[in-house]
């Protein structure tokens, strides 16, 4: 007999033996119920060291992002100790500058400077508490500025023909992080959220 | 096809299918009724994967109750579903080959045939004098598969039992294809030395 049928005979007999089978093993292969337990044990086994891993990166994510925002608080706080001229870092307009000029123990009064302003005639901006406590108020040469409805949001309107830049100032800032400050410039529009 | 004492862990017959064998010892044609309502389906799934052609998966099943009314009794299976399974596998593998008498067989079946005829060298083959004894065969198999974790021979009685495609084989336990094929490969290599150890592979 060739090499080939023998293996050929090998394979059909033990395919054709496979059909006497004892029943036991027959049935266990497909029951249904055990291959349910069989296959929740298994996907346990085979998932648990995967989840075990996602957790771990997870939780040193969330540590690094903890401890990046102690950092964060504990620096500018040092800062506030010394002469109150901090620049807060602006979100995204470079040319809207927010620094603290006073701190009264309860609140903060800080300057808030619009920049690059020579091609506009008209500001607009609003003064918001992201936390929805009272907005701080602001002042422009010692007098409250005309305010306009826009949007359903309450702005300052200040012109600013043939000025580059335009300083204002904020009374009454509880949180300097809870301040927002919404403006339309020209063409220009952006919100800005001081951060400390 | 005698009747056959199952091990402790295996599944043996629960309330419902005892009740049916008594049925069937009764000559009450319920247990048809009953036998179909409970398996058919499985019964079903089991000829499909041979023949992959639903007419023929059902003609099988028919088949094989008929062949259930015929032998109990006086058989009186030990596992009622693997007694049933095993008819309509034999009753599906004899059109298999009928239908490819002669020619290039294709699908899971074929493949399995390739698979094991795979696990055995050019020098080595059946022993003349077992080579026809199926169920002596199938006896060292079956205490082959009993040595094995219950894992690897499910998935080796899933493959070469039932002709489940190993992707098949891959979703009913929930682990990854290559684990199958690697599991299948390895289950052939001992069975096959299990099978020489036996002097039925010379």
């Amino acid at each position: 007999m060739s090499r080939e049928k023998s293996k050929e005979l090998y394979a059909k007999t033990i395919l054709s033996a496979m059909g006497n089978l004892d029943d036991d093993l027959i049935a266990e292969a497909h029951d249904a119920e055990q291959v349910t337990v069989q296959s929740a044990a298994f996907r346990l086994r085979r998932y648990l060291p995967r989840v075990a891993a996602s957790f771990l990166v997870l939780a040193s994510l969330v540590l690094i992002v903890l401890l990046a925002r102690q950092v964060e608080y504990i620096l500018p706080l040092a800062s506030r100790d010394g002469e109150a001229t901090d620049a807060f870092a602006q979100e995204k307009a470079a040319h809207v500058e927010l620094s603290l000029t006073d701190y009264d123990e309860k609140t903060f009064s800080a300057t808030l400077t619009f920049t690059g302003l020579a091609d506009t005639d008209l500001l607009l901006f609003a003064v918001e508490s992201e936390s929805g406590a009272p907005a701080p108020s602001a002042l422009y040469g010692g007098a409250v500025p005309e305010t306009v409805e826009k949007d359903g949001v309450t702005y300052y309107r200040l012109n600013v023909k043939g000025l580059d830049r335009v300083s204002v100032t904020l009374s009454g800032v509880t949180d300097p992080q809870d301040v927002k400050i919404r403006f339309s410039a020209g063409k220009e529009e952006a919100t800005v959220r001081p951060s400390v | 096809m005698a009747d056959r004492e199952p091990s402790q862990s295996m599944p043996q017959n629960d309330a419902e299918d005892a009740e049916i064998i008594e049925l069937f010892f009764a000559r009450d044609e319920a247990a048809i009724e009953r036998t179909s309502e409970k398996y058919a389906k499985r019964l079903s799934a089991v000829s499909r994967n041979i023949l992959k052609d639903e007419t023929e998966a059902e003609e099988c099943v028919n088949d094989a109750l008929f062949r259930a009314w015929q032998t109990i009794p006086p058989e009186r299976p030990g596992t009622l579903a693997g007694y049933l399974v095993r008819i309509v596998r034999n009753l599906s593998l004899d059109r298999y080959r009928s239908r490819f008498a002669g020619k290039r067989a294709a699908g899971e079946f074929a493949t399995s045939l390739d698979e094991l005829a795979d696990s055995i060298s050019g020098w080595e083959s059946l022993s003349p004098d077992k080579m026809f004894d199926d169920r002596l065969i199938a006896d060292a198999i079956s205490r082959f598969l009993r040595g094995q974790k219950k894992l690897v021979r499910q998935i080796f009685v899933c493959r070469y039992f039932y002709g489940e495609s190993i992707r098949e084989i891959a979703r009913r336990f929930s682990v990854g294809e290559s684990y199958v094929k690697i599991s299948l490969a390895r289950t052939r290599g001992k069975l096959k030395d299990y099978l020489k150890k036996e002097e039925i592979v010379v």
